[in-house]
This record gives C-alpha cells, sequence and structure tokens, in this order.
C-alpha cells in the first residue's frame, strides 16, 4: 500500500475533455480523475510534501500556504482559460485516487449541478478607489470672524457628506450595471490596504460570475463607467478572467449531507 | 484610469486577490483526510501575515480577522 502518496485535487471539469495540463504543485504532473460526467484535475504528491502532517505542521507557515495557494491556483488559471472548472477549497486532499472517486460518486448530483451552474463562464473582479480628492475644496476666504469660521466649518463637513453620498449611489450604480450584464455578482469587503498595498480607499471590491461570450461587452461597459467615476475622483480596475472562486458553490437546496 | 489586468497563468495575481478568493470560494468535497485545524481561515490568517509588512500593521488588525468597512 503506497501511503506515502497524497492526491490532491485542485478543482473537476467536464469528462472527455483533452485539456492541456499545466505542471502543479511542487512540479507535479496534472492529472484527471473521471468520475462520470466530471473529472477532478489532481497531482499524487508525497505525503512528506502535502500529507495531512504537513499542513497541521505547517498551518502557521505563510509561505508554505502561499506557495500552496499560488500553485493551486495557477493550475485552475491553466485550465479555465480553456474550459470551464469548479475549483476546490483548499486543503483539498484524499488518501488516494479511489477514495477520491469514491466521494465524488457520493456527492455526484451536487457536484454535477455546481459544475453546471458554471458553465460557459469565467469571474471577472472589479474594484472601485477613492483617488481623487475626497471632496471639492474650493479656496476658502479666510474667516474674519469665530462664526464665520464655524460656519465655513460646518458648510465643508456638510458638503464632505453630501460628495459622500453621491459616490455612495455611484459606485451602488455602477455595480448595479455591472451586476445587470453578468449572470451572478457578489460583493466582498474592501481589501485592507496594509494588505493590498493601497493607500486609496476602497470603496467597491465585487466579482461577477460571466459568460464567456460577454466579456468584451464587460469591459467596455466598465471602460466607460469608469470615465463617469473618474469625474468623481473615482477610478474603476477589473481583473480576470478567474476561475470561478466566488460562485464555486454546492446548491444550497440540495447541499452535501453529512459534515 | 482604467486597468484591466489579465490574469494569466503565470505568476502576476496579487496574492490579496487570491486570498480574497480562496476565503469562503470553491467547493468542499469532504474525503477520508479530514483536516479539521488547517482550514482556510488558517490559510487566510497565515497569507495576511506574509503580505502585511510588520511596521504596517497594528498587531491586532492581524490577529483580528474582520476587515473594516472602509468609508465610502
Amino acid at each position: 500500500m503506497a501511503d506515502d502518496i497524497v492526491v490532491h485535487a485542485y478543482g473537476l471539469v467536464g469528462s472527455e475533455l483533452s485539456l492541456r495540463l499545466p505542471p502543479g504543485i511542487d512540479g507535479a504532473a496534472v492529472t484527471l480523475v473521471n468520475a462520470g460526467r466530471f473529472a477532478a484535475l489532481v497531482s499524487e504528491l508525497s505525503t512528506d510534501a502535502l500529507g495531512e502532517e504537513q499542513w497541521r505542521a505547517h498551518e502557521e507557515d505563510p509561505r508554505w500556504l502561499q506557495h500552496v495557494a499560488t500553485e493551486h491556483h495557477a493550475v485552475l488559471q491553466a485550465v479555465v482559460d480553456q474550459t470551464d472548472v469548479l475549483p476546490l477549497r483548499l486543503p483539498a486532499i484524499y488518501r488516494d485516487t479511489e477514495a477520491l472517486r469514491r466521494v465524488l460518486r457520493e456527492q455526484q448530483p451536487e457536484l454535477e449541478a455546481a459544475l453546471d451552474s458554471l458553465r460557459g463562464h469565467v469571474e471577472m473582479g472589479t474594484k472601485i478607489f477613492l483617488v481623487g480628492p475626497s471632496a471639492k475644496t474650493e479656496a476658502q476666504e479666510r474667516p474674519r470672524s469665530g462664526r464665520d469660521y464655524l460656519a465655513q466649518r460646518s458648510a465643508e463637513a456638510a458638503n464632505r457628506d453630501q460628495a459622500r453620498v453621491r459616490r455612495q449611489q455611484q459606485v451602488l450604480a455602477v455595480h448595479g450595471q455591472l451586476a445587470h450584464s453578468s449572470t451572478r455578482s457578489t460583493v466582498n469587503p474592501p481589501q485592507e490596504a496594509a494588505l493590498s498595498g493601497r493607500q486609496e480607499p476602497m470603496l467597491l471590491n465585487a466579482a461577477y460570475l460571466l459568460a464567456r461570450g460577454r466579456f468584451e461587452d464587460f469591459v467596455s461597459l466598465a471602460e466607460q463607467l469608469n470615465a463617469g467615476l473618474a469625474a468623481d475622483g473615482m477610478a474603476l480596475e477589473l481583473t480576470g478572467p478567474w476561475p470561478p472562486y466566488n460562485f464555486a458553490h454546492v446548491p444550497e437546496s440540495t447541499s452535501v449531507g453529512g459534515a | 484610469m482604467m486597468t484591466v489586468h489579465e490574469v494569466g497563468s503565470n505568476e502576476d495575481v496579487a496574492l490579496v486577490d487570491l486570498i480574497d478568493r480562496l476565503i469562503g470560494g470553491g467547493v468542499v468535497i469532504t474525503g477520508d483526510l479530514v483536516l479539521s485545524i488547517a482550514n482556510v481561515d488558517l490559510v487566510y490568517l497565515g497569507l495576511q501575515l506574509v503580505l502585511a509588512p510588520a511596521h504596517a500593521v497594528e498587531p491586532s488588525v492581524v490577529l483580528h480577522h474582520g476587515r473594516k468597512p472602509v468609508e465610502g
């Protein structure tokens, strides 16, 4: 019994596809394990590299996790450029391919439904940053009295509030239009500046499940919306196409039993 | 102003964007190896530590998982 091997699964694709499969984690070969209408993308790795013990040993080792996450993603990214893929959440390790095949079979209807819900789609990411002045600051006259000073301060505060409300409305409208031209959408918490390395406040961090055929239209729409945002000191950034991480869910009505 | 980052198979993907997607992203197929400790939150927490230069983040921000909403 080959106890020294663990199977890492990256994601699911339709079966009977001929794919150009990239190298996987630590350069391991990526192969397909067929299970009915779909197949899992897997690598066989040494338990010394990615076994249960290694996950436990490295759970507080960010560089190890970064390495695994980045290489897991690289495989999914290479595949989503060729076909639809249902990403798996980390950690995704199985004792052997037979064990993996067994759980795939047990959860087949739910997994097929999850993969079907992503057919012909990719994920696009959109972020909106506040890049310009947070409010129009017109040159103020020097206050002639304490009362003038307070009145000016109060007017400035009111202007800032109005500008903020207007920006919020614009951001919501932009999200609404992007959501309308995509199949599904989700809004995530803004990224922290310390993590993103961006000092500008992030006003929107959203993901859209987009039909592949609508990619060009979506990009043009985003460009057009960005022009409107730019006038008010905001900038829109698009990333993608991504594997549809944000939309990889087993349908709730038929959730996988057993926890 | 507009920038479209094509996320290629190369390694130019921003780690923070990847973390965003690994949090709660992807389906869980429960198998025979049950990793209850090494879960995705820990992956996320760990990666936060990589990304955030020590001087740039209050310890409480790193340790507390929550993200402050940005005033819009």
